[in-house]
């Protein structure tokens, strides 16, 4: 790149739902940005090459193939691997970690980074989220609350759009919504029965998502394809692409740049801060440096920690942000695939038309409004009902001309759901860098050493046996609860390794998502979580984000940073 | 009224309707779909037990049947790409004892057998399959379905309601003794 320009108001590292918030903020304000992608670029709509294809132009329909999956040992775990969007998730053999403990990390390198295949849920935490550490006296409080959050909630919201209903319920604080998609009749039926049975504690409601059903800045809407990862050439759904990058492109303040690897931050130790980042070029290797006065950390939360582990090591061995204790500890992520599933006998006169790109939710309710469990924190349940599809017909007896003829048809309602749990933040689960290991790269790899404890195991008890219990209230039949295979990471929502605080002795990042030890980096990914809650994080990133970048250009205006 | 199936045309003027007047690059829409998925190299008598297999599965009715979406190859290519070697072996000793055990039950080659024949062969494979999810013909039939229900022949024929740009969501719509399963995706 020899029109390079080497220095920037500032730097923003990740172009994820983060990054790409961080630079449209930034920009909007008047900032000259350089957004840096470790990964290739990815032109909206243009670069979206299976969105369009059909079932039968994919050799596999879809599946991973064996060369796949000798290739990719930790995304074959999961539907990551798979034949419709294998670009978009990391490879394993060049980008390797280490698991002391197993951990399943599932990785984005490209532009847009995850926010191109993200499950799109949007949830609000609620005050008590923000409390919970102090009042029980785990981890460390929380340094902000729901009040200095909710009005960049608000802002953020307005912009990305949001799909969801108004509930009015203190647990889940309601978004702004351009509109609300409808429960399906089981569904509706369910949700009627369950707040009955369970006097008004337990809501089943629309799964809040960032998908928009109509115009909204530029983006057309869903078509209820149902194929919002493989990116929509409608706007359907949030993504870097379709909102934060237009908008921070239109400003003409925006310089992106890909395949720029942050090797580490730039660290002025008598300033006590950053004065820019060191970048490998992924496909030159060469290095660059670039200098602003602001720099962003937008990584994914393990990536930002990584970048703090390999900077400014000539002053604390164990990088920047270091000298808390804390940087790499408290990794968490949200613990799933535990829930309950069952028929439905009526409505068979019933069906849907459409993919609805969401399920239901059913707000979390333990240990809430005076019930009291034997562990702490909560989950909520995502789920849906359907009706059975050909599918159904390959463990069925029968073959020929009747059996075509019946598969055909919709078959059984079933419904099921899955609990989301929050995870504790815990001093022991953690990352630190493996420098036996390197990357394609040579870069030094991450590794993990977390896992579940006693308190998400026990909650884990009632994520089975409250989906049981709300399914058998409802009225469904062959009510069967489940739990599967679950290892930390495979929620896709690492949280934790440079957390938010008080003070620089108990903490990473301060109230404003800055370094204490380098006031001019700010941490608004993942890494800045201070404690999970139950709901999907990404909302709650992007207002942080958002708020932090305001504060950020006040303080570069008052000559602060 | 709802067609059940689109050409790639009506699919592409309802694209650009719902796009209305916003930034989408027409030739991306256009992408054309020559693309030949079938990259099998079995030969003529592998593809003619496979076919025979997946055709008594499903049947060409009033729509079309598994040999006619070539669903012989796809099952060749998936247990070629998609299984590991004990896999492979498993499932092509149990096509070859189709083969043989077919033969000398039907008194010629099972490909060559009625479908009705056919089917009362192997729905003795059928029956022991829905009992043992690991028995070889599970995974033939969950093949056979997997690659006609995703074929462009099914959708065009109808057999279930593909329609790759809803445009809507209805989540209580009627049914009656037409409806075929909506497809969502693969």
């Amino acid at each position: 790149m020899a029109e390079d320009k080497m220095h920037y108001d500032a730097i923003v590292v990740g172009s994820g739902i983060s990054g790409g918030w961080a630079a449209k903020e930034l920009t909007e304000k008047g900032l000259k940005v350089l957004m840096l992608e470790r990964g290739k670029n990815v032109e909206h709509i243009k670069d979206y090459t299976n969105t369009n294809k059909d079932p039968w132009e994919f050799p596999h329909r879809g599946r991973a193939t064996t060369a796949q999956e000798d290739r990719n040992p930790v995304l074959k775990r999961d539907y990551a691997l798979n034949e419709l969007n294998p670009d978009w998730w990391v490879d394993d053999q060049d980008c390797p970690y280490t698991e002391k403990k197993r951990f399943d990390w599932y990785r984005g390198y490209h532009v847009g980074g995850r926010s191109l295949m993200w499950g799109r849920q949007s949830y609000r935490w609620n005050r008590e989220d923000f409390l919970a550490n102090e009042k029980e006296g785990i981890a460390t409080p929380w340094p902000i609350g729901y009040d200095d959050m909710a009005p960049w909630y608000t802002h953020v919201e307005k912009f990305a759009g949001l799909s969801g209903s108004h509930e009015d319920m203190d647990v889940l604080p309601d978004s702004v919504y351009l509109h609300a998609m409808d429960l399906n009749c089981v569904e509706q039926t369910a949700a009627d029965r369950i707040r009955k049975a369970f006097d008004e504690k337990r809501r089943l409601i629309i799964g809040r998502t960032s998908n928009i059903a109509v115009p909204h800045h530029g983006r057309t809407g869903c078509q209820y394809r149902n194929k919002c990862w493989l990116g929509c050439p409608y706007g359907g759904y949030f993504s870097t692409q379709a909102s934060t990058l237009p908008a921070a492109m239109a400003t003409g303040n925006l310089t992106l740049r890909p395949h720029s690897i942050v090797k580490e931050l730039i660290y002025d130790k008598d300033g006590k801060k950053a004065k820019g980042v060191v970048v490998l070029d992924a496909e030159t290797n060469m290095t660059y440096e670039y200098t602003a006065p602001i720099v962003f950390l937008n990584a994914s939360a393990l990536n930002s920690t990584w970048i703090l582990m390999n900077s400014a090591t000539d002053v604390w061995e164990g990088g920047l942000g270091s000298s808390s204790g804390e940087l790499g500890h408290n990794l968490m992520d949200h613990h799933f695939r535990v829930g309950a599933s069952g028929t439905w006998e009526g409505d068979q006169d019933k069906y849907y038309f459409g993919g609805r790109p969401t399920g239901f939710y059913i707000p979390r309710f333990r240990n809430w409004d005076g019930d009291k469990r034997d562990y702490l924190r909560g989950f909520g349940y995502q789920g849906s009902a359907s009706r059975g599809d050909w599918r159904r017909g390959v463990r069925e007896l029968g073959i020929g001309a009747d059996f075509k003829e019946n598969i055909s048809k919709p078959g059984p309602w079933t419904m099921g759901m899955t609990g989301f749990g929050e995870v504790l933040p815990y001093h022991e689960n953690k990352i630190e860098l493996d420098r036996t290991k390197t990357d394609k790269w040579g870069l030094p790899v991450l590794s993990f050493d977390a896992q579940l404890r006693e308190n998400e195991l026990k909650m884990r008890l009632d994520m089975k046996q409250d989906a049981v219990d709300m399914l058998e209230a409802s009225g469904f039949t062959n009510v069967n609860g489940w739990e599967s295979d679950y290892a930390l990471g495979m929620g896709i929502h690492e949280m934790g390794t440079a957390r938010m605080g008080t003070a620089p002795e108990n903490s990473v990042l301060n109230k404003w998502n800055q370094v204490w030890d380098a006031p001019n980096v700010f941490i608004t990914d993942g890494a800045a979580m201070t404690s999970s809650s139950c709901v999907n994080p990404s909302l709650t990133y992007m207002a942080m984000t958002a708020r932090a970048a305001d504060y950020a250009v006040n303080e570069l205006k008052k000559g602060n940073l | 009224m709802e067609k059940n199936t689109l050409t790639r045309r009506q699919m592409v003027q309802r694209m650009a309707l719902a796009i209305g007047g916003t930034l989408v690059a027409p030739t991306v829409l256009l992408e054309s779909c020559s693309f030949d998925p079938d990259t099998s190299t079995a030969g003529p008598e592998r593809l003619a037990i496979l076919d025979a297999i997946a055709e008594t599965i499903i049947p060409r009715t009033a729509t079309a049947g598994a040999r006619d979406a070539r669903i012989g190859a796809f099952i060749d290519v998936m247990i070629r790409d998609c299984y590991y070697p004990d896999m492979q072996e498993k499932l092509n000793a149990g096509i070859q004892e189709i083969a043989v055990e077919g033969k000398r039950s039907l008194g010629g080659a099972f490909e060559e057998a009625t479908q009705m024949d056919r089917e009362a062969f192997l729905g003795v494979y059928d029956a022991a399959a829905a009992d043992d999810g690991s028995h070889f013909f599970r995974t033939l039939k969950e093949l056979t379905m997997l690659g006609y229900f995703t074929s462009e022949e099914a959708a065009a024929d109808g057999v279930l309601n593909y329609n790759p740009v809803p445009t809507r969501y209805d989540g209580c719509a009627p049914v009656d003794e037409n409806t075929k399963v909506f497809y969502s995706n693969i």
